[in-house]
Formats: structure tokens, sequence, C-alpha cells
């Protein structure tokens, strides 16, 4: 299944962290693409763009946000935006994307990713502001489904329902996290399987994985670890169902050596192949 | 509880980021009551304070990396009180977290914490090595045009002192502590002593370098605009100065200074 923009499935790939940056450009790394995180990138025009313009030569990359603070009440900033839209032309990505959620309010960014109440309200909100966002860029959005440890009591609808009909209703394209599913499904009691019935696959364009911790009583999306088998599950599933969509594998806290990043690789070509 | 949007953001954000901890933070903001659904495992606050734990572990996180040698000063404890007090004066407004503690030295002028006077010279030139890793990066100097100049005309000779220096006049030597604490070892607070430090980045390294005055002024006069000759024939008239230990020390300095790309740049005349 491609998905409705015909934006290309680029295969296998990781988050670029700035302690593998001289093993990428040494070596050849096994990966077919890099992710960064936006915001590391935005300010600089000393060693992290200079790594970066050298691997955007070799590796599609992709840009994935967490400060877009897409689902605030405050004014959009035009100029991160405007930014962000010049970094990807700099480093021709393919897309970029950021969460469903918001980082701060009333001019305080608490750098988090903070819950959406999942509310007609807030749904009409975060449609028009993507879609106000989208415009300025000229190109769908890619938006990620967040990890969430609390749910509002004004809730009227589930988290899955809330990102189908966003996606739909702005026309933006998704990022499914997998990890986050499952941290979120496991915080929440729902069924990860059924969170996954409510995604429209033509509209992701994305996957994420990463490993998460699990504390008994919740689950955080720590990114330290690798991915769990619970995970693995729900990822062969959506690529046995899509017919296989880009993959990016996240890992931030306690990075291992590159080599770990790239046998967690072959285990996901092996789940996407079905073995 | 029926809150619009922007009141339910800003009731969480104000409950989260309570410098004082969670409790306070909801008491703060209104309350807890029918805002948030508990889980089968965790009640409302339970699971709101995952939020308000990540708030502080992650800012406090970046802050002990920017600034290691004061966060080893104060302590785990000093450090985690001097982040809540700074980050309750000035909450980050920037979406990038490099600029999350950018008041931090002038914060810490004014916070009353034990050392404080010392750690604002710490803080200042920790501040300063992070914000010059983002500068663009500069052209090599030509360096067989350079020593293609004949002597009789390096009194004319301009330099283009990197953009990334940043000269610093402080009250303490805080080379000791911060190499110290490079090292993993406990720092000692030294006593007051006038300090001229220069940090400055030569291609993607980062270089801290205590320096004599004499040589701090020589670049200091050289990064104004002056001529190589001027910007000596400056320092080396100065009262007290040595001016011919200043002329025999020019040839190392500049050694020093070409080995660890310092200039970028030169002109005639």
């Amino acid at each position: 299944m491609a998905n409705r923009w015909g934006l290309p499935n680029l295969g296998f790939g990781v988050g670029l962290r700035t302690v593998h940056f001289t093993h990428v450009l040494e070596a050849d790394p096994a990966v077919d693409w890099f992710e960064i995180v936006s915001e590391n990138f935005l300010d600089t025009e000393g060693r992290p763009m200079w790594v970066l313009e050298q691997l955007a030569e070799r590796f599609p990359v992709v840009l994935h946000g967490v400060g877009m603070s897409v689902g605030s009440t405050d004014p959009i900033d035009w100029d991160y935006i405007d930014r962000l839209g010049a970094l990807a032309d700099r480093v021709r990505a393919p897309w970029m994307g950021d969460h469903v959620c918001w980082t701060g309010v009333q001019g305080h960014n608490g750098h988090d990713l903070y819950p959406m109440p999942y509310t007609e309200e807030s749904l009409t909100h975060l449609v028009g502001r993507v879609k106000a966002i989208q415009d300025r860029l000229g190109r769908p959005l890619v938006l990620e489904n967040p990890s969430t440890y609390l749910e509002f009591s004004a809730n009227e609808m589930a988290e899955a329902v809330f990102i189908r009909r966003m996606a739909e209703e702005a026309d933006c394209a998704l990022l499914l996290d997998v990890n986050n599913v499952y941290v979120t499904c496991r915080n929440h009691g729902l069924d990860a399987n059924a969170y996954l019935d409510e995604m429209p696959l033509d509209r992701v364009v994305q996957i994420h994985l990463a490993g998460h911790t699990d504390r008994g009583t919740h689950c955080i999306d720590t990114h330290d670890d690798h991915v769990r088998d619970e995970v693995w599950a729900l990822y062969a599933r959506v690529q046995a169902e899509s017919g296989g969509i880009s993959t990016l594998l996240e890992w931030d806290d306690d990075i291992p050596e590159f080599a770990v990043l790239e046998a967690e690789l072959d285990l996901a070509r092996r789940h996407s192949e079905g073995s | 509880m029926s809150d619009s949007l922007e009141d339910l953001q800003a009731w969480m954000l104000r409950a989260v980021s309570h410098p004082d901890g969670l409790a306070a933070g909801v008491f703060d903001a209104g309350g807890l009551e029918g805002r948030v659904r508990g889980s089968r495992k965790l009640d409302p606050a339970e699971r709101l304070h995952v939020y308000a734990y990540m708030y502080f572990a992650r800012l406090r996180d970046v802050m002990k990396r920017e600034y290691p040698t004061v966060a080893a000063v104060l302590g785990d404890d000093g450090f985690d009180d001097a982040v809540r007090g700074y980050l309750a004066a000035c909450p980050s407004r920037h979406y990038s977290l490099n600029r999350l503690s950018d008041r931090f030295p002038d914060w810490l002028a004014d916070s009353g914490v034990s050392q404080a006077p010392f750690l604002v010279d710490v803080a200042r030139v920790e501040r300063a090595m992070e914000e010059v890793v983002d500068h663009p990066v500069e052209d090599r100097i030509d360096g067989e045009a350079l020593a293609a100049i004949p002597p009789s005309k390096w009194g004319e000779l301009h330099l283009d002192v990197t953009g990334t220096l940043r000269p610093m006049v402080l009250d303490y030597r805080v080379g000791q502590a911060m190499t110290a604490v490079q090292k993993e070892q406990e720092p000692t607070v030294p006593g007051p002593r006038t300090t001229w430090l220069t940090v400055f980045r030569g291609g993607f390294t980062v270089w801290r370098q205590q320096v004599p005055k004499e040589r701090f002024d020589v670049l200091a006069g050289l990064a104004a605009g002056r001529s190589l000759g001027d910007a000596v024939f400056e320092v080396a008239s100065a009262d007290g100065v040595d001016a011919a230990a200043l002329m025999g020390n020019l040839g190392a300095w500049f050694e020093e200074w070409t080995r660890d790309r310092m200039f970028v740049g030169f002109r005639l005349g």
C-alpha cells in the first residue's frame, strides 16, 4: 500500500546522535537513511551542521522536531516554522514533522510532549493549526502519536480516534511510533491492536521503533534499550498490513556503539519480512 | 470541571513546573479534582507526577551538561536547588534547549548561593564554551602567504581573529577547578585573583586558555582591528610592562595562536 502522497519507503534508518558523528562520517554505516531532531540543527553553523551537510550528500535525512508545539494555544511561532522549512530545503529532506502534542503555553516552554485533551474543541484547534503550518511550508506535516502518561477527564474520544480524525481533517501524514502505541496503551489499559485498527495506514509515511522502561505501574518511553518483543509484534503487523513503511530506530539515552543500532535494524528487517 | 483548552494547558504546565514540587504546583494551579483520570495502578496525582518529574529532570540534566563545574562545586542538592531557583526566575521561552540557560550566569550573580562570586566566573566560561560550538565554520588562514610576508611589513599586518574569541577578565582563576572536573576529580575553590582568559574555537576544538595580561591585551587589540604594530606598541608602552620581555614572548604566542587557529585571515596596510 503506497501512502497517498507517494512519499518513498526509505528503508531502515536511525536517529542521528552526536556521539556517532565521527563514526557515520568515517565508516560506511549499514543504514538507509537518518532522522535528525530538528531543533539541534536550527541554530547552529558549527560542527553539527558541518556533519549534517556531509551526511545529507550520502543519505536521505528526515526532520523530526520536538518544538513545534502544534497543539498549544499560544500563537504559532512562524519564525520557527520558517527556519524549519529552510533547514528541510537545505538538506533536501523528504519530509518533516513533529508530535501530536503541545510543549508550552503562555510563553513558557516545558520542553516535554504534553498530551492533548481529546475533545472536539482541541481537535478543531489542532486541525486549524496543522493546516496553517502545512500551507506555510507547502508540504504535508508528518505528525507522531506521543507516549502519554495521563488522560484528561475532559476526553471525549480515544487517542487513536483523535489522531485519525486529525489526519483526515487536516489532510496530514502520520508517523506511527509503535513503541508509543504500546506505552500509551499500557498506561491507559487499552488494547494496542485496537489502537492500530484506527490508524489510516495510507497516511502513515514513517514508523518509529524504540525501547521503553516498564516500571510495573506504568511504562516510560525512555529510548534507552532494545525494542521489546511486544513492540516488535505490533511493528510486524503494521509492516505486513501496509506492505512496508520507512522505519526509524530511536536510541537517546545510554546510547550504544553504532553496531548495536545496526544489529537492531537487522531485526527490524527480519520482522518486516515476517521471519 | 470544564476548562477551556488554554486553561487546561496553563493549569497542567503550572502544576508540573512548580519549583516547590507537584503538590505545591497543583495547589497553586487550582487543584486536581475533575481534571485527570486515574488508571488501574496510578491515581491522578501519580500520573501527573510523571510529567512533573520529567520537567525538572530533563532541564536539570541539560544544565548539568552545560555547567559541569558549577554543578560539581555546588554538589547534587545544591545544584538542584540552584536549577529550581533559576527555572522559577527564568522559565524557558525558546524552542531550543540550547537557550535554556542563557541567563544562568547573571542569575547566579544575584542568587546568594554559596561561592557565588567564583561560580559566576565559572558559569560565564562554561556558557562561552557552549556558545562558540555553534559559530559558523571559518576559513583557515593561508599559512604560506602569511609566512611570505617580510619582517619589515609585520607592523602593518592586520590579522582577522576568529569570531569565536571570547576574551574574559575574571576575578578568579577558574581553570584548575574546571580541569579537575574534566578529570572527574574534586574541584577546589581558589581565593580571588584577577585572571585573563580566552575562550575560542579552532576548527572544531574549543579552547580555554588562561593567559598573561600582556598576551591578552595584544590579542584584544588585534581583535579590535589594530595592526600588529599598533597592538604591540600599545601594550609595550603601558605602565609596568617589560617591553623587552613582551617582544621576546611574541614569537611563541604567535606560534601557539597559529597552531590553535586563532587567526582566520589577514591583510596588509
